[in-house]
């Protein structure tokens, strides 16, 4: 909390700080704007990223430089092709327009998605160099089509309403600003504080008399400290509980593409909830139903239902005592073989495979570098086992560089003795971000650090890839190179728990000792049955072409959506071909109202805030499924877009042709 | 003492004096732009530049030069990684028997009928016509997978269903599911103990609740296994010398019955210590759910103490119930508590909807069905007897728990040892007499050293000859194992 509220701080300074800037470049000699970074197929494996950008002098400069700068990609993963990433001083004259792009291959052979590169320009004025930079994480794609005078136009435009997308620094290192990816707008920021804050300082008031008046009437629990410490207490009580109702919403059917959402009633302004019976039937944004498994199925469900009989419900024994049937063996060749290693070990439940695993792999000694948005499940197995744990920039394989350096060069604290061994532990699918691990890069680092990869495919198993495979799959990246392959069967396979997968004396040695196969009770046979059953459809094994069509359609649904919601000005985070699409919200108040209102117009979006998120920036998380038609996704663009103008979610101009919607929609019909 | 202050007081006083005099004296008089210039002001502004040039100093360190990047390249290039396993020996290689039936009372490895006592299927509902139906219900309904965290739309009414079911026959206000019965004790833990609070716990409690306790990074000792004596100097000590303890939460935690050892622990003495020291309880009845008590309602009704009394009660449902997951039940506040604090509740997937279902039905048909209890206890009896004059092992648990819990009478000095010699008797009894009971195997992350046995999981499905069939074959192979040595 402490920690949060510093940051938070520094936050405000930081965003004062640059809001400053950009009064400053109102004077600036030039307008520079970036078009995003697109990403080119020349054949099945070469695959080009390029990156262009525009600059337009407004007067007083004559010339211009521009260098790329961006140690966000690992060295020697690509070749430049075409363009030079440093050009210096070319001219420009006064009201002209200079476009300049570069492209680059992969040297890996791998397709390349992530966040784009940084740009420098440097233009000399009356005053001396001016620098700035350009991060085009945001679709600016309106800049690649339209003519070059209305470019100009729009550049202006965007610039004076000055959207976060278009920073201009003066004088500033770029390593101190980059770090930050997702910008806020200053006044966004300053008004999500003053709502905490209004909230802190209503609830602390609120437990000030409740205290008073706790004086008068005797406790009961002498002797005893509270059960619930105060602050954790404190924003469970005075935030949470106000909208509770946003959060735990019973439904009474499977999570499928449509649901029943079960209606909740309050009578002590939102203390207490209770069911009716009352159900609305909705659109589910919400649930991991990614390859829309998780209603019954024709293929999948008979054959629970069979092994339902004939295995029970549960084996009431560990998978080493009598926990072992046929149906696990079988289900552990098939994950093997799907995910692309030797062997496989499967867990009823997918955090306990990243809490019980991690320390039976490591331990003091040892060394675990987290990426920083790691799965709590992970985060605890790190802390659970004994092992010293470092933490690297999100997804930044070139800061997971610095700090493998330090720490080899470093060793154990105060002893200095050498690492015993080193773990990195990544995400195949941001679960909040919707981003997909750089994992080439990643890979690369840690082969050329001699540390090891532990992979986990909780969102990103099934969901991405040609044929489901994840992101190994998707990315280009030989499944050899990831020491451990982790993953769930809770989201794409719509059924329970999580597997290991790796080379057979891993396999061994964790069935010799984890504890999770040791004591736990072992995964229910139905459920194993449908993760079998689903990989069979998966593969396309039930002879048919199914699977094959909810890849295809997982893929479509989420580019399709994705690309609308930023048409429509949402700040939406991660990547293409990623299925979860986080909208930023941001101020507390729009969380209840943006899910409240969708919910109203039987939309069921999910709203993440404080403390799964940082406090700033509370989001809506979109969900894509398979199962969603195209029909069902125009309803829910409509619906959020209304909601966003109502509740003010819009942070960008929208794009001015809405014309793909109505298309799509004479489309369908 | 107070003329001791004035003396003091008066000594400062005249030094203080003497000090303004010395300043005073006419040659440190000086009249800057028409104000004067008194000897203090000069005195403090010499102060102030000293503090001044003192800050501004760097303290005295060893000069630092940071490593040059060859050198860091250098190290990085000689560092030599350990394998990120050991070596793999013969005995890592073990592989489980594999069922090809239900594991029911009897079940089928290798083509062979077996009767297993490897299941904690206490209450014979493994292929329970009744629990079957509802789960083939719930899957038509509901599909397998919940497909999101609880928050996050995975709530489905019957998992609110099966918890209101758990506290209704429980008689507490409120409970909570887990999707898995490991998680249960690794999350609660955590989530009501923090870095400072104190947990005092049984030397032998299982691997989720070391785990809890490693989580929770609260101070934790451990007291000997089920030993009252050394539980209440414990609690003596720690609130005795620390004042400051009576502002910490602090928590007794144990076992009703013990997954290590088949003991049961003496509720209503650890309920006295913890009320005279004003502790709360923590207790896991994953092994006494649906066993204990006259109706099946645990360890507390087992010694007729109120649940109210102890404070967090969890157990895991994979046992007794024959479903898969687990619950934690108490009073509103700690229930309430969890959904937002408990990371295995807040950020897993809940418990697939068939499971929930599994459970609530198992609960309609223990409470339906008083006479599975008796059956069980019965059988308990039956196997304790049985088992308790087998050359060569001795019995550990207790003649109640539905835990058989057998260990050399004779230890061979180590736990590997002893698990080899348990492991060759558990094999023969399969192999020659087709009698499916399992040793107590440990995880090398495991803390808990008590001695390793032989455990048989007493059901109620059991019948009168298959027990008699298990301690014939064990009195019969025990000595040959033990011979052969
Ligand atoms: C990255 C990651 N790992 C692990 C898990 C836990 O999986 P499960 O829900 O099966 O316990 C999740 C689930 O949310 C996750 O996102």
């Amino acid at each position: 909390m402490e920690n949060a509220f510093r940051s938070g701080i520094l936050a405000v300074l930081a965003l004062i700080f640059i809001s400053s800037s950009f009064a400053n470049a109102s004077d600036s000699p030039f307008i520079v704007a970036h078009k995003r970074v697109a990403l080119k197929k020349l054949n099945p494996i070469v695959e080009r990223i390029s990156v262009s950008i525009d600059v337009y002098n407004r007067g007083s400069a004559t010339a211009y430089d521009v260098t790329l700068a961006d140690d966000s990609w690992a060295q020697d993963v690509f070749d430049s092709v075409i363009g030079n990433t440093s050009m210096s001083w070319g001219r420009l004259d006064a009201g002209s327009l200079v476009s300049h792009s570069f492209e680059f291959e992969s040297k890996v052979k791998t397709v390349y998605y992530g966040a784009p590169a940084l740009i420098t320009y440097r233009v000399p004025t009356k005053s001396g160099l001016q620098e700035a930079y350009s991060t085009p994480t945001l679709p600016l794609k309106i800049l690649s089509d339209s003519d070059t005078g209305k470019k100009i136009e729009k550049l202006k435009r965007l610039q004076s309403s000055a959207p976060p997308a278009f920073h201009h620094h003066r004088n500033q290192t770029l390593t101190a600003v980059r770090s930050k990816m997702i910008t806020i707008p200053y006044l966004t920021a300053l008004t999500t504080y003053f709502s905490y804050g209004l909230l802190f300082v209503f609830g602390q008031l609120r437990d000030f008399f409740r205290r008073i008046i706790d004086l008068w009437s005797h406790s009961s629990l002498q002797g005893y400290a509270p059960i619930c410490l105060g602050l954790e207490d404190f924003y469970i009580r005075r935030l949470y509980l106000r909208i509770q109702d946003c959060f735990n919403r019973p439904i009474s059917s499977p999570p499928d593409a449509w649901f029943d959402v079960v209606e909740r009633v309050s009578k002590d302004n939102n203390k207490t909830l209770q069911r009716t019976k009352n159900v609305s039937r909705c659109l589910n944004l919400g649930s991991y139903n990614y390859l829309g498994f998780a209603a019954a199925d024709e293929y999948c469900t008979p054959r629970v239902i069979e092994s339902l009989k004939r295995f029970s419900p549960s084996t009431c024994s560990s998978r080493v005592d009598g926990g072992t049937t046929t149906l696990h063996t079988e289900l552990e060749e098939r994950v093997a073989s799907f995910v692309g290693k030797p062997a496989a070990v499967v867990f009823g439940m997918g955090y306990v495979t990243n809490s019980a695993i991690l320390p039976v792999l490591i331990g003091k000694g040892g060394l675990i570098i987290s990426d920083s948005l790691n799965h709590n499940s992970i985060v605890n197995g790190a802390r659970g086992s004994g092992a010293t744990v470092r933490v690297f920039q999100h997804n930044t394989p070139s800061h997971l560089e610095k700090v493998l350096r330090e720490q080899i060069a470093d060793g154990q604290p105060r002893t200095h003795r050498p690492w015993k061994k080193i773990i990195i532990v990544v995400e195949g699918i941001y679960s909040m971000e919707g981003e997909l691990c750089k994992l080439p890069e990643i890979v690369a680092v840690c082969k050329k650090y001699k540390a090891y990869v532990y992979l986990d495919e909780a969102h990103s198993i099934g969901a991405v890839g040609k044929t489901g495979r994840g992101v190994c799959e998707l990315l280009g990246v030989d499944t050899a190179e990831v020491d451990v392959m982790m993953g769930t069967f809770t989201k794409s396979f719509g059924s329970c728990g999580g597997y290991i997968a790796g080379s057979k004396e891993l396999i061994q040695y964790l069935k010799y000792t984890c504890p999770a196969h040791l004591y736990a009770t072992s995964v229910s046979p139905p459920a194993a049955q449908q993760i079998i059953s689903s990989i069979k459809v998966i593969l396309g094994e039930d002879g048919s072409s199914r699977g094959a069509q909810k890849l295809a359609g997982i893929r479509e649904n989420s580019n399709f959506f994705r690309s609308e919601l930023q048409k429509m000005g949402f700040e939406v985070l991660g990547d293409n071909d990623s299925p979860v699409m986080p909208i930023m919200l941001y101020n507390p108040s729009k969380i209840p109202a943006f899910s409240r209102e969708c919910l109203k117009r039987n939309v069921a979006v999910v709203t993440v805030a404080f403390p799964a998120t940082p406090l700033l920036l509370a989001r809506a998380r979109i969900c894509i499924s398979a199962a969603h038609t195209r029909k069902d996704l125009i309803k829910a663009l409509e619906v959020i877009s209304s909601v966003g103008d109502l509740v003010g979610v819009k942070y960008f101009p929208a794009e001015p042709n809405k014309q793909q919607l109505e298309e799509g929609r004479v489309k369908m019909e | 003492m107070d003329t001791l202050a004035t003396a003091f007081e008066n000594t400062v006083r005249t030094a203080s004096d003497w000090v303004t005099l010395a300043f005073d004296a006419p040659s440190a008089r000086a009249v800057v732009f028409g104000v004067q210039i008194g000897g203090h002001l000069f005195v403090e502004g010499l102060l102030f530049v000293v503090i001044i040039f003192l800050l501004s100093q760097k303290s005295y360190k060893p000069p630092k030069r940071p490593l040059s990047k060859k050198e860091i390249d250098e190290l990085c290039d000689e560092w030599v990684p350990e394998p990120l396993i050991p070596p793999i020996t013969e005995e890592m290689k073990y592989e489980p028997p594999v069922l090809q039936s239900a594991a029911g009372p009897h079940t089928r490895i290798n083509g062979k009928e077996v009767i297993n006592f490897a299941s904690a299927n206490y209450l014979g509902f493994v292929g329970h016509e009744k629990i079957l139906e509802s789960c083939t219900k719930a899957v038509e309904k509901y599909g397998v997978g919940s497909c999101g965290p609880r928050g996050f739309y995975g709530t489905i009414d019957v998992h609110l269903d099966c918890e209101a079911r758990i506290a209704k026959f429980l008689g507490t206000s409120d409970s909570i599911l887990y999707a898995y019965g490991l998680s249960t004790m690794f999350s609660i833990i955590p989530a009501f103990s923090k870095k400072g609070d104190i947990i005092v716990a049984d030397e032998g409690v299982h691997w989720g609740i070391q785990n809890g306790l490693q989580l929770s990074r609260s101070t934790i000792v451990y007291y000997k296994h089920n030993d009252m004596e050394s539980l209440r100097s414990i609690l003596e000590k720690f609130t005795q010398k620390n004042e400051r303890a009576k502002k910490l939460r602090r928590y007794i935690v144990a076992e009703a019955v013990y997954q290590n050892s088949g003991q049961i622990a003496p509720l209503d003495e650890i309920v006295r210590l913890k009320e005279k020291y004003r502790f709360r309880l923590i207790l896991d009845e994953s092994n006494s759910f649906g066993v204990l008590g006259s109706s099946g309602r645990g360890l507390t009704e087992h010694c007729r103490i109120p649940i109210e009394k102890v404070d967090i009660v969890t157990a895991a449902m994979g046992n007794a119930l024959a479903a898969e997951g687990g619950f934690c039940t108490g009073s509103a506040r700690v229930i309430d508590h969890q959904r937002l604090s408990s990371s295995g509740y807040v950020f897993s997937a809940s418990l697939p909807p068939y499971l929930a279902s599994a459970a609530l039905t198992a609960v309609d048909v223990l409470e339906e069905n008083l006479d599975l209890i008796t059956k069980l206890k019965k059988n308990v009896a039956t196997l304790h007897k049985g088992l308790s004059d087998v050359h060569g092992l001795e019995i550990v648990s207790d003649p109640q728990s539905p835990i058989v819990f057998l260990r050399l009478r004779n230890s061979t000095g180590s736990i590997k040892g002893d698990l080899q010699v348990l492991e060759d008797i558990a094999d023969r009894v399969l192999k020659e007499d087709s009698i499916f009971c399992v040793t107590s195997k440990r995880s090398t992350i495991d803390k808990c050293n008590l001695a390793a046995g032989i455990r048989l999981f007493v059901s109620a499905a059991h019948t009168e000859s298959d027990l008699v069939k298990a301690y014939e074959s064990f009195k019969r192979a025990t000595p040959l194992v033990l011979e052969g040595q």
